[in-house]
């Protein structure tokens, strides 16, 4: 078990180090940043002076180097279009970031536990069908179009809701309601629960339950329910990590929402590199991360996993 | 000779199968999905005006049912005054055309590394499933945004991205299916008979994970709708003036409250067509390939 788990660091940390390069290089080859900020008559001179300033005259595996260098240090090193540091950038917009995930998942997770868990009681009935159809539809909508409806009716039509930002409460209704209809959340939770809550209604244990003359509402949430339960949990965190890393970056720019998603957008179309490196970093730091937890939760869990 | 036949045979059986039970297939999200492949086709004939003509004086007329709407723009007009039913009718060419491309190229290249990795084992093996894992622990719309911005907007590269960050499920199922498949029989007495390991992959081992391949590539026609339109919708896609559904919405954006016509009839486009696309995947998956059933 140890040697999995180093094993699986050790592989974790080598594509971080793959992710960071490739960034990299993508990052540069998306344009110079000096093209958009400099001033149009500005001469060559103060262009170079700029660049260098900058350390954007360096060879690349100088630039990256350092970059390697000053990252492991915390070093973010600072936004070139506003010259802030990059650790602080984040620090500010991050937490907006798990305040509107967190709150996504909740609803996600409050509309699919029901759902998922009648449906596999009551298998074939209509809330069966109810919860399929709930879970393609929740795939099959582009989020930035429900945001957009949804600012259009709530904010535009009805002066109901605020119309972007963040703020109080009314902020959060709006975009966690996008998040959570289109996010993988929803329909991956109510997929998973269905169909391991019926692997479980039919196994051994619960028929003896069931046999003892428990009743069916014991049989259920008691028996049932907690075992069910295992492979979902463990998958949460991933679809978590999916809901911040992916979904963020459109559902935070409808909604002009200040996190790390928007950063990330605003980032990549001023060719701010370092801003960009960082965000990119970041969410595939906390992807890697929920993979490496899901599966050694499972290597602990399935003892025939680590031995693949 | 005759482990030949037996696979043969099961294919044979499995196609006369396949024939009777596409009459089964849940009705709307099929005649959907056809529909959506017509117009996609034909949609230059279909379309009543061009894309691109742009009545400027008429700009934001709405739909035929609203005041001041008319039949000859039954879904009204947009900012610049060019029809919508007609930009959404070709907006499907591109969605299908990028959809298509992208599975056919990144579900190739997952292919052709799958039965590699999956028939060879070892070291092959190790590498490429370590790259197929990593890329699927990557935030991929953020990673296809900087790719598409990097690589400048145009058709090609929006393929070539959005095949970038398919390749890897094709590579895992495949390999999967593959670790299973090698262990077989026949597979084993082709290689006594001397088949070189390409015909075994190509003849052997590929016609068996056909069902699995079918299904995957069904949901992922839809995923990478949304996708693609994502990108369009964040200025990283198709570059105007040619229409898509992710950059009509873009376009509606500011006029949601006045000209909704313009962001919502794309959005329904882009709705129905991956929902049905999904729920004709689900099916295809329940009857191809009862493993991957999810009960």
């Amino acid at each position: 078990m140890q040697r999995y788990i180093l094993f699986r660091l050790v592989q974790a940390g080598a594509t971080l180090l793959a992710v960071s390069l490739v960034v990299f290089i993508l990052a540069r080859l998306t344009g110079n940043p000096l093209d958009l900020l400099m001033p149009i008559d500005s001469t060559p001179e103060q262009y170079a002076q700029e660049s260098q300033r900058l350390g954007l005259d360096k060879p690349l595996y100088v630039q990256f180097g350092r970059f390697l260098v000053n990252s492991v240090q915390a070093d973010l090193g600072k936004s070139i279009r506003t010259g802030r540091p990059v650790l602080e950038l984040l620090r500010q917009r991050f937490p907006n970031t798990m305040k509107l995930g967190l709150s996504a998942m909740a609803l996600a997770l409050a509309i699919a536990f029901p759902l998922g868990i009648l449906a596999a009681v009551r298998r074939g009935s209509f809330l069966d069908g109810a919860a399929r159809t709930t879970a393609v539809f929740g795939q099959s909508l582009p989020s930035f179009w429900v945001g957009i409806l949804l600012l259009s009716v709530f904010a535009g039509t009805l002066h109901l809701l605020p119309a972007g930002g963040a703020g109080g409460l009314k902020h959060y209704l709006l975009p966690t309601v996008t998040l959570a209809l289109t996010g993988f959340m929803l329909s991956g939770v109510v997929r998973l629960l269905r169909s391991s809550m019926l692997d479980v209604l039919d196994s051994e244990y619960v028929k003896l339950a069931r046999a003892k003359g428990l009743s069916e509402n014991v049989v259920v949430w008691k028996h049932a329910l907690k075992n069910a339960l295992i492979p979902v949990v463990t998958f949460v965190g991933f679809y978590f990590a999916l809901l911040l890393g992916g979904a963020s970056v459109v559902v935070e720019t409808v909604f002009a929402w200040p996190g790390v998603g928007r950063l990330a957008y605003e980032a990549v179309m001023w060719r701010d590199y370092p801003v960009v490196q960082a965000v990119v970093l970041l969410l595939a730091t906390l992807l890697v991360a929920a993979n490496l937890v899901v599966d050694i939760l499972y290597a602990y869990l399935d003892p025939r996993v680590r031995y693949r | 000779m005759a482990v030949g036949t037996q696979v043969w045979g099961k294919a044979k059986v499995r196609m006369r199968g396949g024939l009777a039970t596409v009459r089964r297939a849940p009705r709307l999200p099929l005649a959907i999905a056809l529909g959506f492949v017509l117009v996609a086709v034909f949609g230059d004939l279909l379309a009543p005006h061009s894309p691109f003509e742009a009545i400027v004086s008429a700009r934001l007329q709405p739909p035929f049912w609203m005041d001041k709407g008319s039949l000859g723009h039954p879904l009204g007009l947009d900012t610049v005054g060019r029809d919508v039913l007609s930009r959404i009718i070709l907006g499907a060419r591109v969605s299908l055309a990028a959809a298509v491309a992208s599975i056919l190229l990144g579900g190739g290249v997952g292919v052709a590394l799958g039965l590699v990795s999956g028939y060879y084992r070892g070291w092959v093996d190790a590498l490429v499933m370590r790259i197929t894992d990593g890329m699927l622990s990557l935030p991929l719309l953020l990673l296809a945004l900087l790719f598409a911005v990097a690589l400048g907007p145009s058709f090609t590269n929006l393929i070539f991205v959005l095949a970038l960050v398919m390749w890897a499920r094709f590579a895992r199922l495949v390999r999967g299916e593959v670790l299973s498949w090698r262990e077989k029989d026949f597979v084993a007495l082709a290689r006594v008979a001397g088949a070189p390991p390409l015909a075994i992959m190509w003849r052997h081992l590929f016609p068996n994970i056909l069902n699995s391949l079918v299904v995957l590539a069904t949901l992922q026609v839809g995923w990478v709708i949304i996708v693609e339109a994502s990108l369009s919708f964040l200025g990283a896609g198709i570059p105007p003036p040619t229409p898509s559904w992710g950059s009509m919405v873009a376009e509606g954006r500011s006029y949601a409250n006045t000209a909704w016509w313009i962001s919502v009839f794309p959005g329904i486009a882009i709705v129905l067509v991956v929902m049905s696309l999904n729920l004709l995947g689900d099916w295809l998956r329940d009857t191809l390939d009862p493993r991957q059933r999810q009960a």
